[in-house]
């Protein structure tokens, strides 16, 4: 369900025919989006991305716009109007699109996302170990094809591969059947939440420039 | 330290060259920030006081996932059959609280 929210100005980082991906300014690595924030209507497009030299004429003045941003609480979109566009330099300027709404309202983005983990359940009376894929992962719980037998509720221990090192956390197992484990985590060890963060931001923004379902 | 007359087993896990591990521990105390464990015996690993390690437990039916760094483990080992070793969890929460009042006293 969308829901408005507040959102503050943004920079204009990577374009996909009428979807306009947008970040703060120089910090693709931290939260692009703080909601608190007044929207403005002007973006700004970096000087001869090639983002920017596709979207071309689609740009006249009136033609509706999707400006869309990856936030950690769900996709932000709004609808605006091409005020004017120039390329020299790379200027797009859209009206006061009022509200950025919230798609895909959940806790955290999930990302399809394959790398090796490891996990450890326990249930009543014994531990079990064993090693598998993930399938998805978000910054809220992953989901992995890994044979292992446990029931919903049972407290998960993951250790995730992730390209740059890994990744702990603890949680809980959300279902568990055919060798496909949903956990849900509650913490996530402080070294590798940046990273896990970094992550998720990266593909989640790879989905919305390729028109992949998130 | 026990419940109802039993004494609270764990799991501990934790990431090693290997793959992942679980031992079976028995709380011993808890303390402000952490609880004092013992393993099992014959089981022995290393680890650095910072390694990171997951308890996973059940009391009276609930779930407690918690992420906690031993804090005295000289000569690296973390787990050493019969030693008692302190764990101190990454961060106070509402987890932490509420597994630290399951264990009562």
């Amino acid at each position: 369900m969308d829901r408005p929210v507040d959102a503050d100005r943004r920079e204009v980082r990577e374009l996909n025919g009428r979807v306009v991906v947008v970040t703060r300014p120089g910090t693709t690595e931290s939260v692009p989006f703080v909601l608190a924030g007044v929207v403005v209507g002007n973006l700004v497009l970096i000087p001869d991305s090639s983002a920017a030299r596709t979207l071309g004429a689609q740009l006249a003045e009136g033609n509706p716009l999707e400006i869309a941003a990856v936030d950690p609480k769900g996709r932000l979109t709004c609808t605006a109007l091409v005020q004017r566009y120039r390329t020299d330099p790379h200027e797009l300027h859209v009206t006061d699109p009022g509200f950025f709404h919230l798609r895909n309202d959940r806790s955290a983005f999930r990302v399809a996302m394959v790398v090796p983990v490891h996990l450890v359940v326990a249930s009543e009376t014994a531990a079990e170990s064993a090693a598998g894929t993930s399938l998805d992962l978000s910054s809220a719980g992953l989901s992995a094809r890994v044979d292992l037998a446990c029931n919903p509720g049972s407290p998960v221990f993951a250790s995730i591969h992730l390209p740059d090192g890994n990744l702990l956390a603890v949680g809980t197992v959300i279902s568990a059947a055919d060798q496909h484990v949903r956990v849900r985590f509650t913490q996530v060890d402080p070294a590798g939440s940046g990273r896990l963060a970094a992550h998720l931001r990266r593909a989640e923004i790879e989905q919305m420039r390729t028109g992949e379902a998130a | 330290m026990s419940i109802g007359g039993r004494p609270v087993q764990v799991t501990v896990a934790f990431e090693t060259s290997r793959g992942a591990v679980a031992l079976s521990a028995s709380i011993l105390k808890r303390t402000a920030g952490g609880v004092v464990l013992r393993f099992e015996p014959r089981r022995t690993y290393s680890g650095a006081a910072g390694t990171v390690t997951a308890l996973l437990a059940r009391v009276d039916g609930t779930s407690h996932a918690l992420l906690m760094r031993p804090v005295d483990v000289p000569g690296r080992l973390l787990a050493d059959g019969g030693r008692e070793v302190t764990f101190a969890f990454l961060a106070r929460s509402d987890a932490t609280t509420a597994f630290l009042g399951a264990l009562g006293g």
